[in-house]
């Protein structure tokens, strides 16, 4: 167990150094950051003396070592815009945009699993034919449309929600219900399949046979075989959720990282788009590790190999 | 493929009738829209449409700001989707497949290096990596069809991995190696015409999924240009006038909708029909 928890936490360095090691090629291929940082009528000067100070004119392997070497040492470099290191742009902002996809995983996790299991439940039932078309419906939505009917709806019609802003819980309904919406839809279509999957298995059979109440039935041997999918599906969906947070966080001007990475990008503010990117692949990465952990603890059918 | 059309259930039957409608306005647009859609007459500017009190019967869904038409542009805007969709499907998939079918066929050296370049695309949520492509290449239409590309190969790898596994351990493709028949011959000639259907499942899941992100991007103001029509940059201008103009928000959202939903019909009424034992979930 802790050989395979150990072996893990391996990979997920590997995937992290890959991350890094394409954001910093990246980087170097958006072209010469003296043209976004200096004025245009800078001398030939200025501009060499400036590359020097950001230790570009040494060879790229040089460049790449340093890179990788500050980046351990949680230094990724500063924002062009705000002259402040873009890692503690990122950490200052990750709070509200945690907040966000961890409303919106505990709305939808609420609203689809009663769903997805009524609806396997009463297959083919009005009930399910409900549940069905929801959950293609919410997969099909934009996201960021939701969120001004949204606004349409309950801000400028109804004005019972704030439209913009983050800071109080009121504020958080209308973008957490948004971003909400797609992982729902995913979530109940899962659990509907995981739940008849388990329906059809030979040992539902038995415990029917054996004249256990349908109840104890669903709740005994249905519903924890079929959590099974389902928390794996929800560790994925959490990365969903961070990176529908991008859209959201824009509709709603949220203060989170995602509005961040959008405005890095209009600048070419290329320090803070690499700090975003790293900082949720780590937080991306190590929620599926935390999944991949918990699964192999709480089944233990599956061989650890 | 007759075969497959036989056995049309209602799903497959709405899907593919919203893509054929989408897809006639498209290749059509010219003689279907009613109007010019970057036409500006101020003297109809921000009309409602055609059935509230103050709408114009010339302009169905109402107008813009510039007094452009609505439905027009929702008409071209189908354009743009498609195009974008079309494109990025195509390439990533077939970049998607080639890293796949190696990966699977070839041994760890190959695979290793291929999938853990997936895996590390995997860790970072698309969107975010698409934004990252479109920061170093700049906003533009093309680049956001490079950025999708270079962001949605994975998905077909990963599929196409698995199943080159899976086939290249059949007695058939082991028979074929046994006669003598080149790497290349196996993939192409044998391994990939078994590992198609999937494939295709998931091209079309993909097409949806593309023109929801194109939109989006576009919304961000990262994607097509304002001159060109565009749903996801009608939604842009629609924004900034929510409060005295809802139409100008809510139709071209329903446009992706409802082509969205369309792709996503035809796409689980493929996998019911090709693949029903494989699940993408």
């Amino acid at each position: 167990m802790s050989a395979y928890i150990i072996r893990r936490i391996g990979l997920v360095c590997v995937v992290l150094f890959g991350v890094l090691t394409i954001v910093f090629f990246l980087q170097r291929l958006s072209g010469d950051p003296t043209d976004l940082l200096l004025p245009v009528d800078a001398s030939e000067e200025i501009r060499q003396e400036m590359r020097h100070g950001l230790g570009l004119d040494e060879p790229l392997p040089f460049q790449y070592l340093r890179f990788i070497g500050n980046a351990l040492q949680g230094d990724l470099g500063e924002s062009y815009k705000f002259k402040q290191p873009a890692l503690s742009l990122v950490v200052e902002r990750l709070p509200s945009t945690v907040l966000l996809a961890a409303s919106a995983l505990v709305l939808s996790l609420l609203l689809a699993i009663p769903l997805g299991i009524i609806a396997a439940v009463y297959r083919n039932s009005w009930v399910d034919t409900i549940a069905t078309g929801v959950s293609l419906v919410g997969q099909a939505i934009p996201v960021y449309w939701l969120g001004l009917l949204l606004i349409l709806l309950f801000s400028v019609g109804l004005r019972w929600f704030p439209s913009m802003g983050g800071g109080s819980l009121k504020a958080l309904v209308l973008p957490a219900v948004t971003l909400a919406v797609y992982s729902m839809a995913r979530i109940a279509r899962l659990t509907r399949s995981a739940v008849l999957d388990v329906l059809n298995q030979e040992y539902v059979t038995v415990a029917r046979s054996k004249g256990l109440a349908e109840r104890v039935v669903l709740f005994k041997h249905v519903l924890r075989n079929a959590a099974i999918p389902i928390a794996t599906m929800v560790g994925l969906q959490f990365g969903g959720l961070l990176g529908g947070a991008v859209l959201t966080e824009m509709v709603f001007s949220w203060p989170g990282i995602g509005r961040l990475a959008v405005q890095a990008v209009y600048g070419r503010d290329f320090p803070v788009v690499q700090a975003v990117t790293l900082v949720v692949a780590a937080l991306f990465s190590g929620i599926n590790l935390l999944v991949d952990v918990l699964y192999a603890v709480l089944n233990p059918q599956i061989r650890l190999e | 493929m007759l075969q497959l059309f036989r056995q049309l259930d209602s799903k497959g039957m709405t899907g593919l009738t919203i893509l054929g409608i989408v897809l006639f306005c498209a290749l059509f647009a010219p003689w279907v829209a009613p109007h010019d859609p970057n036409q500006q007459d101020l003297s109809f500017s921000v009309l409602p449409p055609a059935w509230s009190t103050l709408g114009n019967p010339q302009f169905l869904l109402g107008t813009n700001g510039l007094g452009q038409d609505i439905l027009s542009r929702i008409i071209y805007g189908s354009r743009v989707s498609l195009l974008t969709a079309c494109s990025v499907v195509v390439a990533s998939g077939i970049i998607g497949t080639l890293m796949g079918l190696l990966a699977g066929y070839f041994g760890r050296v190959v695979q290793n290096l291929i999938m853990r370049v997936v895996d590390i695309m995997l860790s970072i949520p698309f969107i975010l990596l698409a934004l990252v492509v479109l920061a170093v290449l700049g906003p533009s239409q093309l680049n956001l069809i490079l950025s999708f590309v270079v962001v949605r190969w994975v998905q077909y790898t990963r599929i196409a991995f698995g199943q080159t596994l899976d086939v290249k351990e059949r007695d058939f493709v082991l028979a074929g190696k046994a006669c003598g028949v080149s790497s290349l011959g196996l993939i192409f000639r044998h391994i990939l015409p078994n590992i198609l259907s999937p494939l295709l499942i998931v091209g079309t899941l993909e097409l949806g999924f593309v023109i929801l992100m194109e939109s989006g991007l576009s919304f961000l103001g990262l994607g097509t240009p304002p001159e060109i029509p565009s749903w996801g940059g009608m939604l842009q201008e629609g924004r900034t006038q929510i409060n005295i103009a809802w139409w100008l928000t809510t139709f071209p959202g329903l446009a992706i909708a409802l082509t969205v939903l369309g792709f996503n019909f035809v796409g689980d009424w493929l996998r019911d029909r090709l693949d029903p034992r494989t699940k993408f979930d």
